[in-house]
């Protein structure tokens, strides 16, 4: 094995004790597999993992439905109709409808576009401002690397949701508010990450090589650190999509995000809250939804996260070894 | 050495605290509308009239809203520093004291609700990781990635349907009055809580088990021919809690964002609901007030689960430079 593999192997081990949560030193495994990449292998590794294919087909699923929404939808999610108010779900509307007649399937359907590209794009500005500010603070070091890290303290002296909160507070409740508040209070957990793997990556022989070469220390930042965090980035990204679907469904709920009449799954089941008494379908269906979109990113994010972490053969294996 | 790394955390507490404070004074100005006019509305419609410009005039003055804004922070922080938030718009009463008012629900219910994760997580974690691959294992994990995935408010509604619509145990909401009917109104929001914090407490005992499990010592005490029980709960558990207590600190950090959502479905009179509804209502002064208090007491706790490891784990000393 190269030292580079070598190399990339305790970074990997790395992340993945951050992941975990714990800084504990990992005892390292060194059987030696024949030299392949770092993508192919975890595509290995995650073929061989069940679980994490069903995440991977139902997230296939739910972004083809909500790409298709409107052919897949048997009505108009917002066409109101008093005469159909309140209908159990019977074979007209195979999940009944909603408190001005709308089809629920329909809604759920339709919901899907947003339940999926709103968290998305959360997602995709946290990462982006959380690895410009890693790679910076990493690479740069010194005083930008202090000034950084101390924003990053701050920003985590806010416990959760609470910046969230404060800022949903300050614009007003609303989709689009809450998408802004949400990306600006995620981004620093991916910034703490980026920054200790960048911190180990620009030790590496390679990095030096280039920098022997007289490379600019941006061309070794876009060409040579970027390329190898991508990987733990999309792992990261797939894990905190979850949480993202979450808190936004959450925020609907509690009626700072979406509003209604707008069909988010959130929000939906909020709308219906009064009716537990008369209509509780309209408050399971929504939950399940939310809850089958989250259980296929877990499910992936699990698989990525066992199939880029090298220890996933467990240590009680190689105790008894 | 105890005290002075207390003393040194308390001392980087200053800083974090200040900036944070400066963010939470700042947010105000990214609300849309003048909070002079709102307030001056808000006292005129305690007076049922409507605020003309000589009254936002003088309320501006009154709260020194004309002055520059450093003026204006530093005055707030001044006055924050003697207990002095400013009044809600809403109640107008201090935010300090319906700050106190509310507190005592709130703690009581996120206190009962870690207490019920605990009693279920704790013992289920450690025999999912003693019974690595059986049955039970494989059940507790399917357990875990459900409850992850699943969406708290809809875990608490699906629990008042059955609970409290379909079988009329619980009360629907609502806080009682006397201990015992209290009690009575808090179980189904204390289930609700405790039972959305179990899954990750879970998988997290579990992982911090197994890897207790494997260590060399553990092998010793076998080897010594001590009881599975003994090894099982003096060698392994005590070792395996400190990750735990780490996210047991945080949900206590969370208290507030972790029970907006339940105190709002069962109408529980604590800060959670009291915090949604000041944003729901743009009462600026109880969510300001609201954010600084929560991001104070988050920073404390931060700090008390820290020195706590080294109760648990006496290994642990903190360096001495």
């Amino acid at each position: 094995m190269s030292d580079s593999d070598q190399n990339m192997k305790h970074v990997r081990r790395n992340l993945a004790t951050v992941l975990r949560g714990g800084s504990r030193a990992v005892p390292i495994k060194t059987t030696a597999k024949e030299s392949t990449s770092f993508w192919w292998q975890s595509v290995h590794e995650l073929y061989k993992d069940r679980l994490a294919l069903i995440g991977l087909a139902m997230l296939f699923m739910l972004i083809t439905i909500a790409v298709f929404a409107p052919y897949l939808a048997p009505y108009d999610p917002d066409a109101i109709d008093i005469s159909q108010r309140l209908q159990w779900p019977s074979q007209d509307h195979l999940l009944g409808t909603d408190k001005f007649g709308r089809d629920v399937l329909s809604r759920i359907i339709f919901g899907a576009r947003l339940s999926l590209l709103m968290p998305a794009i959360i997602v995709v500005i946290s990462l982006t401002i959380g690895t410009t500010v890693g790679l910076l603070s990493g690479f740069k070091g010194g005083l930008v690397d202090s000034l950084l890290m101390r924003v990053v303290d701050i920003k985590s002296s806010f416990p959760g949701l609470l910046l969230t909160l404060a800022i949903i507070g300050m614009l007003g409740p609303g989709l689009f508010n809450a998408v802004i508040a949400m990306s600006i209070s995620g981004w620093t957990g991916y910034a703490r990450i980026i920054r200790s793997m960048t911190l180990s990556l620009k030790e590496m022989e390679f990095v030096e090589a280039t920098r022997c070469l007289g490379t600019s220390d941006s061309y070794i930042l876009l060409k040579h650190i970027l390329p190898n965090v991508i990987s733990p980035m999309v792992l990261l990204a797939t894990l905190n999509m979850a949480g993202a679907i979450l808190s936004l469904a959450g925020l609907g709920f509690l009626g700072l995000g979406a509003q209604p009449p707008t069909a988010e799954w959130g929000s939906m089941l909020s709308d219906s809250q009064g009716l537990i008494f008369s209509a509780p379908y309209l408050i399971f269906i929504p939950g399940v939804a939310i809850m089958i979109t989250v259980l296929a990113f877990n499910l992936l994010g699990d698989g990525l996260r066992d199939a880029m972490d090298p220890k996933s053969g467990g240590m009680e294996e190689e105790m008894r070894g | 050495m105890m005290q002075e790394y207390i003393l040194k955390r308390l001392a980087v507490m200053v800083p974090v605290l200040l900036c944070g404070s400066m963010i939470t004074f700042g947010l105000v100005f990214l609300s849309p509308g003048d909070i002079g006019e709102l307030m001056a509305d808000s006292e005129a419609s305690a007076m049922g009239a409507m605020a003309t410009p000589e009254m936002v005039y003088a309320i501006k003055e009154h709260y020194g809203l004309n002055d520059p804004i450093h003026v204006q922070y530093l005055k707030w922080l001044n006055n924050a520093l003697h207990g002095d938030l400013g009044r809600s718009f809403a109640t107008h009463k201090p935010v300090l004291k319906e700050f106190l008012d509310h507190l005592g629900p709130t703690l009581i219910l996120n206190l009962s609700g870690i207490l019920i994760a605990l009693l279920i997580a704790i013992p289920l974690g450690v025999i999912s990781a003693v019974k690595k691959n059986t049955i039970i294992d494989h059940l507790c994990r399917i357990y875990v990635m459900l409850e992850i995935s699943m969406p708290t408010f809809w875990l608490a509604l699906m629990l008042l349907w059955f609970f409290s619509v379909k079988y009329d145990i619980f009360p629907l909401y609502g806080y009682g009055v006397g201990w015992k009917d209290q009690l009575w109104h808090m179980a189904l929001p204390a289930i609700a809580m405790g039972t959305s914090m179990t899954g990750s407490l879970m998988r997290l005992t579990r992982t911090s088990m197994l890897e207790t499990l494997g260590q060399g010592y553990i092998v010793t005490a076998r080897a010594k021919g001590l009881t599975e029980f003994i090894v099982i709960f003096k060698h392994a558990l005590r070792n395996a809690l400190n990750p735990v207590v780490t996210m047991i600190g945080l949900f206590f950090g969370h208290i507030l964002t972790g029970s907006v959502i339940i105190e709002s479905i069962f109408s529980w009179p604590g800060n959670g609901n009291m915090f949604l509804a000041s944003i729901n209502a743009r009462d600026y002064p109880m969510i300001m007030g609201f954010t600084l208090i929560f991001m104070t007491l988050f920073v404390l706790v931060t700090l008390i689960t820290d020195v706590s490891y080294s109760l648990i784990d006496p290994r642990i000393q903190y360096e001495k430079s």
